[in-house]
């Protein structure tokens, strides 16, 4: 027997999600087009190309973790003369200044240009996310909040990093540099961190956890974020 | 003379996920103001009657004056003009003569204090024409597109606050962008980035009005899309170091609760 009360609405009532594009202008070395569906977006702040006028759309520095990664651990500023050269995002507030956490990738709409991407960026509701978050001593479980962290690290010999495109970059003895890695609320990096991030609220997992060298690279390495198993997040609700 | 383009507020998202309740207007509050009843008020009131309706899309706001709770119903009583407003406490009591026109920048937290944030307009009220008891739409939540008339350039991933009008000295300019069709008489509330209103009034004060999170680069004047969520996670840090832990979501000067969920 049919219902009689009928409820008609534009859109599913349960875990809806809002989209919005986003055009990423090019890096130099095409960071951007490795971009993948689950990855965690930030996006640059004052860069005033990112306005629409009547003679260009709005283009934004779009960066994932890997990427962003990357632009805390080598953008340098001074080193020509009397300024010595130090890294640019040295403290939490020049981070904070310069990028927003903007939301998660979910395709791209634009697979004609070669040039620039826009993107389709989650931003409330449901969500697929590259499972970046080992709990410390169980399992990922469904109701888990994660967060991306902010924190302060020293490299303590000559190490070399792992770019976004695999390529080793070595950093000097003794240079301290901001990261940023998935945490939980029980892990170590959640109480040492410097700035706090929810990305949201677990509602679907993956069976097999992943090992953590996999995850530590994933935070540095674009393709190795890309190959990690996707799991289900709630955000801004 | 004047495109269509520039007096529409352009809503490229059609609300997707957006939550929605029916309100009323906050008519006491308005009789208030309206008829003189406020002595020295911090904003100067408006002439005509159209500064005191709501318009779409507008930033309303509640009060927690004694008059709000004798209105004996569960309803949530809104309104969308700064204009007439005191400084109150955080029980409603006036609390002194503040006037933000004599251009000495007084103290806004104490204003802000008798406010609370309530959402965003999503149909309009004309308090002399429309009936009262069926109130209008409010919504809470979800994509949205709003006016930036507040003074400062909006990036995307800005969280955004709602705010009272920028004080100024008399017969200055108000420092803000004036939207098409609004009276000028008429102080509407503005939208101002967190970290701006963190530094000028606080991080307890500020976190209480996060409507959401930009989503478009905005300069004063025209429009911002945003996505709009009152639950955000605010954490604060016991142990000893000096700088208290922050989340974007804001922060809290709770010392009792490692981490407090704010909505």
């Amino acid at each position: 027997m049919n219902p009689t009360l009928h409820n008609n609405v534009p859109e599913p009532m349960v875990n809806s999600t809002a989209r919005v594009p986003i055009f990423a202008r090019p890096f130099s070395r095409g960071f951007e087009k490795h971009y993948s569906e689950g990855d965690v977006l930030f996006v640059q702040r004052g860069d005033e190309r990112a306005a629409m006028t009547k003679h260009h759309g709005s283009h934004n520095v779009v960066a994932n973790v890997p990427v962003l990664n990357y632009l805390l651990r080598t953008t340098k500023v001074g080193g020509n003369g009397a300024d010595k050269e130090q890294l640019k995002y040295n403290s939490i507030d020049k981070v904070l200044n310069a990028f927003n956490y903007f939301g998660i990738l979910n395709n791209d709409m634009d697979t004609g240009s070669k040039w620039q991407r826009l993107l389709n960026v989650n931003v409330r509701g449901r969500s697929r996310v590259a499972r970046m978050w080992k709990p410390k001593e169980r399992r990922l479980k469904r109701g888990d909040q994660v967060w991306l962290a902010f924190v302060e690290k020293t490299s303590s010999k000559i190490q070399t990093f792992e770019g976004p495109n695999g390529v080793r970059e070595a950093m000097a003895d003794g240079t301290t540099y901001i990261e940023v890695v998935p945490t939980m609320d029980c892990c170590d990096d959640f109480k040492d961190a410097l700035y706090l991030i929810p990305i949201g609220i677990v509602s679907q997992v993956t069976m097999k956890t992943p090992i953590r060298g996999v995850l530590n690279a994933a935070c540095h390495v674009t393709e190795k974020c890309k190959l990690l198993e996707r799991i289900e997040v709630l955000m801004r609700i | 003379m004047y495109s269509s383009q520039k007096r529409r507020r352009i809503k490229p998202f059609a609300r997707p996920t957006s939550f929605d309740i029916n309100v009323v207007f906050d008519i006491r509050h308005y009789q208030h103001v309206k008829y003189g009843n406020v002595i020295s008020p911090y904003f100067p009131t408006a002439g005509e009657p159209e500064a005191f309706k709501v318009m779409e899309g507008e930033v309303l706001m509640q009060t927690n004056k004694p008059s709000v709770r004798r209105y004996g119903d569960h309803q949530m009583h809104v309104f969308s003009f700064a204009n007439g407003l005191e400084a109150t406490d955080d029980r409603g009591r006036v609390t002194g003569v503040l006037n933000a026109n004599d251009g000495n920048n007084p103290d806004k937290a104490s204003v802000l204090a008798g406010l609370k944030y309530a959402g965003v307009a999503v149909t309009e009220f004309t308090p002399e024409k429309d009936i009262f008891e069926q109130g209008f739409v409010l919504t809470l939540a979800g994509l949205n597109t709003i006016f930036n008339n507040g003074a400062s350039i909006i990036y995307p991933g800005d969280i955004l606050c709602a705010d009272i009008p920028r004080a100024a000295g008399a017969g200055a300019r108000k420092n803000r962008a004036l939207q098409t069709g609004i009276p000028r008489d008429k102080l509407q509330f503005i939208t101002t980035p967190y970290r701006e209103l963190k530094a000028e009034v606080g991080e307890e004060i500020a976190s209480r009005f996060i409507m959401g999170t930009a989503l478009s680069y905005s300069r004063p004047g025209s429009s911002v899309d945003i996505v709009l969520h009152r639950c955000n996670v605010v954490c604060t840090r016991k142990a000893s170091p000096p700088a208290p832990l922050i989340t974007s979501g804001g922060g809290s000067s709770s010392k009792k609760n490692p981490r407090t969920k704010k909505t």
